[in-house]
C-alpha cells in the first residue's frame, strides 16, 4: 500500500505502510524521511539512526543509506526527494535580489550540504506535510499545488536548520568558528543516538563516546549548545514518545513505561504530570 | 473551500485605551498571541460569554482599507493556491507568523481579506 508520485521538475514524493520491509543500499537527490506511525531505521555508513514521528531525517545528494521496518504494527512512511534544480531555483529565490535572479550571467549561489542529521518534525513543517499527505492520498494530481507544499517544507526546513545548528552552534564559548561547527557536528551524533536508542538502557560513557568526546567535555559542551543536560534531553525524548504511544496505541501505561526505557513506572507518572499537567492514564483517555 | 469568520477586525487610533475599554467594561479577555501581519499586528480578545473575538488593530493615516475581513481556513497553502487560480489577486504570499499562517488578498472594490490558517505551535 503507497506511492511514488515523480512531479515533471523531478521531485519525488513516497509514501508507504508497512510494517516489514527492507531498501537496499540507495543513493538519491537530497531527501527529507518522516514517520508517521512507528519507527523506521535508517544505516548512513556506520551510523544507526531511528525515526519516529516526532522526528525527520535529512539525506544529502549522494549519500548511501539502507532502511529497514520490523514491526508489529504497521509504519507508515513518507519521503520527499528534491530535485537538483528546485533546490537550485529555491536556494537562488532566498539569497539573490529579484534584479540579480533576471541576469542569466549571474553566478548562482551553491547548494550547501545540511546537517545530516535528525531533526524535530513539529511546527510549521509538521503542518504543511501533514496537509500535503492528505491531499496526495485523496488522490491529489495538481504539481503546482504539491510543488507549492514542497518550497514552503524547504522554507520552514531553513528555520529548523537555524535553530537547531545555527543557533545551537553560537551558544557554543570556543572563539575559532571551525572548532564551534565540529563539536557541534559530534553533539548532534550523541543527540541522534539517544534519540535512536532511547528505549534501552543507556549512559553517559556511551553517549560520550559515540560523540567521540570525552565526558566532561561532551557534558560541558552539551549543556552550552542545548541549554540542558543530556540526561534531561533523554528524558524529554522518553516523554514524548511516550506522549505518542498514549495517543496512537493501546498500549497500556506500564506496557509504555518499558517501551519508552524507563524502569520505574512512578517515576515515569510523576515526571509526565510535570511536564505535561496531566496524568498519563488521563491523557489516554480524553474527558 | 472551507473557511469561516472567526475574529471581527477593529480599527481604532488609540489600542491600549480601546483595550482598556474592552476588558473592563466589556468582559473581554486577551486571547492567545497576537496576529502580526505586514508589520501590523493586533490584539486579540475573546468575550467569554459570547465567544465573539475581536482583532483591535492600530488605524495609521495611511490606511486605505475600506475593509479587512479575517477569513478562517484549515489549510491556507491549498486556499491560496486555489483562489490565485481564480485570478484574486493576492497582496502577498503566504506569512508565518506565531499564529500561523496567512496571505492577504484584496477584492475590486479595495476591501482586504486575511486568510488565516490557526496553528497551535505549543501542543507538539
Amino acid at each position: 500500500m503507497g506511492y511514488l508520485k515523480v512531479l515533471n521538475n523531478n521531485n519525488k514524493v513516497y509514501s508507504n505502510v508497512s510494517s516489514q520491509r527492507y531498501q537496499k543500499p540507495q543513493t538519491g537527490d537530497l531527501s527529507f524521511k518522516f514517520v508517521l506511525s512507528g519507527e523506521e531505521k535508517y544505516s548512513l555508513g556506520r551510523r544507526q539512526l531511528a525515526i519516529h514521528p516526532d522526528s525527520f531525517l535529512l539525506i544529502n545528494k549522494g549519500t548511501e543509506f539502507t532502511s529497514t521496518i520490523e514491526s508489529n504494527l504497521p509504519v507508515e512512511s513518507f519521503s520527499i526527494d528534491f530535485d537538483q534544480q528546485f533546490l537550485q531555483d529555491f536556494t537562488n529565490c532566498l539569497r539573490l535580489k529579484s534584479s540579480q535572479l533576471l541576469d542569466h550571467t549571474t553566478d548562482r549561489i551553491s547548494i550547501i550540504d545540511f546537517d545530516e542529521t535528525i531533526y524535530p518534525f513539529k511546527g510549521d513543517i509538521n503542518y504543511n506535510i501533514k496537509h500535503l499527505k492528505r491531499h496526495l492520498d485523496a488522490g491529489l494530481q495538481d504539481e503546482l499545488l504539491i510543488n507549492e507544499y514542497l518550497h514552503h517544507s524547504l522554507v520552514n526546513y531553513y528555520n529548523i536548520y537555524d535553530t537547531e545548528i545555527v543557533k545551537k552552534s553560537e551558544n557554543l564559548t570556543f572563539l575559532n568558528k571551525s572548532t564551534k561547527i565540529e563539536i557541534l557536528r559530534r553533539l548532534n551524533l550523541a543527540k541522534e543516538y539517544m534519540l535512536s536508542n532511547y528505549n534501552n538502557s543507556i549512559d553517559l560513557d556511551m553517549i560520550a563516546k559515540h560523540s567521540c568526546l570525552s565526558v566532561n567535555h561532551f557534558l560541558r559542551t552539551f549543556k552550552q549548545a542545548y541549554c540542558q543536560s543530556p540526561y534531561q534531553f533523554l528524558t524529554q525524548v522518553r516523554l514524548q514518545r511516550a506522549r505518542i504511544l498514549l495517543k496512537t496505541t493501546d498500549y497500556s501505561v506500564n506496557e509504555i513505561v518499558n517501551l519508552v526505557g524507563f524502569e520505574c513506572s512512578s517515576s515515569f507518572i510523576r515526571l509526565f504530570k510535570s511536564k505535561y499537567q496531566i496524568t498519563p492514564s488521563r491523557f489516554k483517555i480524553p474527558a | 473551500m472551507s473557511l469561516k469568520i472567526k475574529y471581527v477586525p477593529v480599527f481604532v487610533k488609540n489600542v491600549k485605551a480601546t483595550i482598556d475599554f474592552l476588558i473592563t467594561n466589556l468582559e473581554f479577555k486577551n486571547f492567545g498571541p497576537s496576529l502580526i501581519f505586514d508589520n501590523n499586528s493586533c490584539i486579540l480578545l475573546k468575550n467569554e460569554e459570547t465567544d465573539l473575538m475581536l482583532g483591535v488593530f492600530e488605524r495609521h493615516a495611511n490606511d486605505n482599507y475600506m475593509n479587512l475581513i479575517i477569513l478562517n481556513t484549515v489549510d491556507c497553502l491549498k486556499d491560496y493556491h486555489k483562489l490565485r487560480a481564480m485570478g484574486i489577486n493576492f497582496l502577498s504570499t503566504p506569512q508565518y507568523s506565531e499564529m500561523g499562517l496567512a496571505a492577504k488578498f484584496a477584492d475590486m472594490a479595495n476591501n482586504n481579506y486575511l486568510l488565516i490558517e490557526e496553528r497551535n505551535y505549543t501542543d507538539q
